[in-house]
């Protein structure tokens, strides 16, 4: 039989899409002659481009650009499925304005900061941008420059760039778009088990009974796990769901227990939930006595707001935000028992009935339980807290670390976890989750790094939020923004962030794919190749590290992240950079490059360029003379192996879909702190919570408090901004895909009917949402997937056309600093247009 | 209430839209090509009970094929048209009809 190639494509379409349902394929599928010259594509895995989830993909490519995708069986995350942005994956790359030079402001023949943005070469670009570096540093010393990075970043281009500034300009000035994201997930991890990243994996998904979805909407932000937690509900009908969340969403059309709360009350029903199983002797006595201590955490910490604000002003604890001390159970238990239920009800408007049924699913000693959240508690002036209060919960009752038995942090990037926080790319971070501030961190850093002691500073640096301020102010002045699109993304665009990239005695550079919103407001624009143009590695939400190799060349100039990081330190030296102390005791490294002391140490450099596999090319490795991304890999897994942070060799991970870390002796973990699946916990322990000196894991005593701003008489809406399915973040990938942008073209305010109507609006009118910070214009939409209720309006932010963002509030949780994104009081008008 | 950046009267868009670079941002005039190939695989959820009649109301649209099905409720549904428009009007249809529970993206080819 001889197959055209129109034929062989649908044939293949066919056999996979089987594959994945579980029947077996017609025999002419699996058994095709045809020419291969007409049929030939070239198959390779690679993890998606968006959310962390961390779903592989088969990427076909042909003649130089990917032409096909569909989902990897083999993969045990997403066994074959895909979500509708990871089928349109092969078209993200190929954008009409794709960036393919870099483009710097210019007035007559001269960078200008009010000039027109004009091609340069590459070397115009970085000497350009080197002058102000340079400038900056001498000026105002090394916390004058500064990074905004990614948690797309590759984990290589974290590392490379966390290196670039901390050992390179000796600056903690770097912090990734994770902290709008994750930081509060990390802050609750920190504080209750002393390590990051969820303990349990994917597979608590098959082994549970109940799933608890607190503000997260799975079925739009994780549309292939929730697939997964749809398929246990169904295939095991004793399996309950209960979505909470401050409105009703696709999740709910699941949900055996329902609810809409009022935003910021989640932290008086996490506290009732600890109060029932306690007043109802739920408590696992024998799990709390051996594995548990108590501690009463400070209160009234203020809302990370700029010091001289009111409410900063009367808090009493803003500068002790993170103290706590120690507390017997019988105290906390006095402390919880102020959260009854019918204040509870009261407080948050779910009915008496739902709160015990959700409590039960967690006091029932029969029964197993999942907890989801993401950007509901992470995004929220009390984050860090509501973190601890969900662990509470879950150690109470000692559902934690075994399969079904999982208080699980779903991630929104791709590597917020393989990147941002185990690379340690934050203001305070070094890797493996070690702390500039900790001498005995840095010193390890200083000496895997081969760099001497006193480089990297104590202090740490400008968070996201500050970063925006400390631009305002003139105190950050030479800024790179890498892999992110932090205009459209940060809060309080008018007021904290748009001033400061304008700001004239600043140069912004950014690096990006395609001109953003951010890219517009830069003085420097630098071309940057994406996805499956490089060779790449990313960290999933359950610990899974996945890499993918270089299958496509970059268009034009574009070249990698990492590129762009590691030749713009060959036009530095020690000696513009370091402290001059330093130096002094340290002569042998005076006048060298930062490349030749970052990236040509003897470890980044260590494997020859031929140990790249010969079927994929790779950019980076050809132009450097080494194989870049193994060598910054291997320096970087030293820090890791052996403290629990252990990663497989370089090589392996080519080969497999990915390994949960820690992987020790080829093993890796899938459930952490339990004896027997977790090689870390100590023999006896039963349980080894070993992040903390004495193996025991934190409950916190922490109050319900009131939110930074709510609605009042003139403004007298609660606005929630978020995302939905068809784009990813702020849509500078997926608005470029014609069947996705018109899915779901443009933002649009959801609203509760009769809020509309008490405003005499009707749906797809044309109204501006105001807050006291700005506006946005936009329609009403009054049906549809989100459904609020009286009193709450929700904004998705994709929309580079409506930036939400000039009316959010650059409120942060004082211990995470990641902003409240879900609550700030609003009201909506009609413009007077149709 | 300060407004460093006013909104476009006419169009409500916000200036740094406007700004420089690519004037499109926002209008989406920059996105790819529709494609003049366009297969993909999908696998469709029915009730077993009404798998006849999904499968023959999925058959009706010109562009869709179902190859296979079986009898716990699954189609694998082929679409082979000649533009993405087409296919996504496909895709959109088969999505709304009645009974069909699910419809997973599976596989995608496509070429300008």
């Amino acid at each position: 039989m001889k197959l055209s190639r129109r034929d062989y494509i649908k044939a293949n379409a066919v056999a996979v899409a089987a594959g994945v349902a579980g029947m077996t394929a017609p025999s002419t599928a699996s058994n095709l002659l045809t020419e291969s010259s007409k049929t030939a594509l070239t198959w390779s895995k690679a993890p998606c481009r968006f959310c962390g989830t961390g779903c592989s993909v088969m990427v076909g490519t042909k003649e130089g650009k990917v032409v096909a995708t569909h989902g990897d069986v083999k993969a045990e995350v997403n066994r074959g499925l895909n979500c509708v942005k990871g089928y349109f994956l092969s078209k993200i790359m190929y954008g009409k304005d794709r960036l393919k030079t870099p483009l710097l402001r210019m007035k007559d023949g001269k960078y200008h900061k009010e000039g027109e943005f004009t091609p340069v070469s590459w070397d115009v670009a970085f000497d350009t941008m080197a002058d102000k570096f340079k400038s900056a540093i001498k000026a105002k010393g090394p916390t004058s420059v500064g990074m905004f990075g990614s948690g797309q970043w590759t984990v290589w281009e974290g590392y490379a760039a966390s290196k670039l500034m901390k050992a390179g300009f000796a600056s903690n000035n770097i912090d990734p778009n994770a902290r709008h994201c994750m930081a509060s997930a990390v802050g609750g991890f920190m504080r209750t088990f002393g390590i990051d990243e969820p303990m349990g994996c994917y597979d608590d998904i098959e082994a549970t009974d109940a799933f608890v979805l607190w503000g997260s909407n799975m079925a739009e932000m994780h549309p292939i796990l929730w697939t997964r937690v749809a398929d246990r509900r169904l295939s095991a009908p004793n399996t309950k769901v209960a979505v909470l969340s401050t409105y009703e969403h696709r999740c709910f059309d699941l949900a055996d227990i329902p609810m809409v709360f009022t935003p910021q009350t989640d932290l008086a029903i996490l506290n009732f939930i600890a109060n029932y199983i306690i007043q109802n002797d739920k408590v696992n006595q024998d799990f709390v006595s051996k594995h548990v201590n108590f501690r009463r955490g400070n209160d009234d910490i203020g809302y990370g707001l700029r010091p001289e604000h009111e409410l900063q002003k009367k808090a009493k604890n803003v500068d002790k935000a993170g103290g706590s001390s120690e507390m017997s159970f019988e105290e906390f238990k006095a402390f919880v028992a102020d959260y009854t239920v019918e204040k509870v009800s009261k407080l948050s408007g779910v009915p008496e009935n739902r709160l015990i049924e959700l409590a039960e699913l967690y006091a029932d000693p029969n029964r197993k339980v999942v907890s989801f959240w993401t950007m509901g508690f992470n995004q929220h002036t009390r984050g860090v807290w509501c973190n601890n209060l969900i662990y509470n919960i879950h150690l109470l009752v000692g559902k934690i670390s075994t399969p079904g038995n999982s208080p699980f942090s779903l991630t929104g990037q791709p590597s917020a976890c393989g990147t941002a926080r185990e690379v340690g790319t934050f203001s305070h971070r070094l890797p493996a989750d070690m702390v500039v501030k900790n001498p005995k961190h840095r010193a390890i850093a200083e000496k895997i790094w081969k760099i001497p002691a006193g480089v990297i500073p104590p202090k740490p640096g400008f968070h996201a939020v500050l970063q925006n301020r400390m631009l305002k102010d003139g105190k950050l002045n030479a800024y790179w923004v890498m892999c992110n699109n932090n205009m459209q993304a940060a809060p309080n665009f008018n007021e904290e962030g748009y001033p400061g990239y304008r700001n004239p005695e600043n140069f912004i550079v950014v690096s990006d794919p395609y001109p953003t919103v951010t890219a517009e407001a830069a003085d420097l624009i630098l071309p940057t190749a994406m996805w499956v143009e490089k060779e790449g590695a990313y960290g999933n939400a359950e610990r899974r590290t996945q890499f993918w190799h270089q299958l496509v060349d970059a268009p034009g100039e574009a070249r990698s992240d990492l590129w762009q990081l590691m030749e713009f330190s060959k036009r530095f030296t020690t000696d513009e950079v370091w402290p001059a102390d330093v130096l002094k005791e340290n002569p042998e490294y005076k006048g060298k490059t930062l490349f030749e002391v970052l990236y040509q140490n003897g470890n980044v450099d260590k494997f020859p360029l031929e140990q790249t596999h010969k079927d994929y090319a790779n950019q980076e490795s050809n132009d450097f003379g080494f194989y870049v991304q193994k060598g910054l890999f291997e320096e970087y897994a030293t820090f890791g192996r052996g403290h629990a942070h252990d990663l497989a060799p370089f090589e392996t991970y080519h080969k497999e879909r990915g390994l949960r870390w820690p992987v020790v002796d080829g093993k890796e973990t899938k459930w952490r702190f339990k004896e027997g699946s977790d090689p870390y916990a100590k023999p006896g322990s039963d349980y080894d919570f070993y992040g903390k000196p004495d193996g025991r894991a934190v409950i916190f005593a922490l109050p319900y408090e009131p939110a930074a701003e709510s609605p009042d008489e003139e403004y007298d809406l609660w606005l929630s901004t978020g995302r939905v399915l068809e784009h990813w973040h702020s849509g500078s990938m997926t608005q470029r895909v014609p069947e996705l942008y018109k899915a779901f073209p443009d933002a649009v305010v959801f609203m509760h009917p009769d809020d509309a109507n008490q405003r005499g609006l009707r749906r797809g009118q044309e109204v501006k949402v105001v807050s006291r910070r700005g506006e946005i214009v936009t329609r009403v939409e009054t049906r549809g997937r989100n459904k609020p209720p009286k009193g709450l309006v929700f904004v998705p932010w994709f929309d580079a056309s409506q930036l939400i963002n000039k009316v959010t509030l650059d409120a942060t949780d004082p211990l995470s600093k990641q902003t409240d994104f879900k609550k700030c009081a609003i009201k909506v008008v009609a413009t007077g247009r149709a | 209430m300060r407004q460093l950046t006013e909104n476009h009267p006419k169009t409500g868009q916000d200036p740094a839209i406007h700004a420089t670079v690519n004037n499109g941002l926002g209008k989406y005039d920059n996105m790819t090509d529709d494609a003049q190939l366009f297969i993909s695989s999908h696998i469709a959820q029915t009730p077993p009970e009404h798998l006849e009649e999904t499968l023959r109301a999925i058959m009706e649209h010109p562009h869709a094929d179902v190859p296979m099905v079986d009898d716990k409720g699954k189609l694998v549904v082929l679409i082979d048209a000649p533009t993405s428009k087409d296919a996504i009007k496909t895709i959109e249809s088969i999505q709304s009809l009645a009974n069909v529970y699910s419809f997973t993206p599976v596989y995608q080819h496509e070429e300008v």
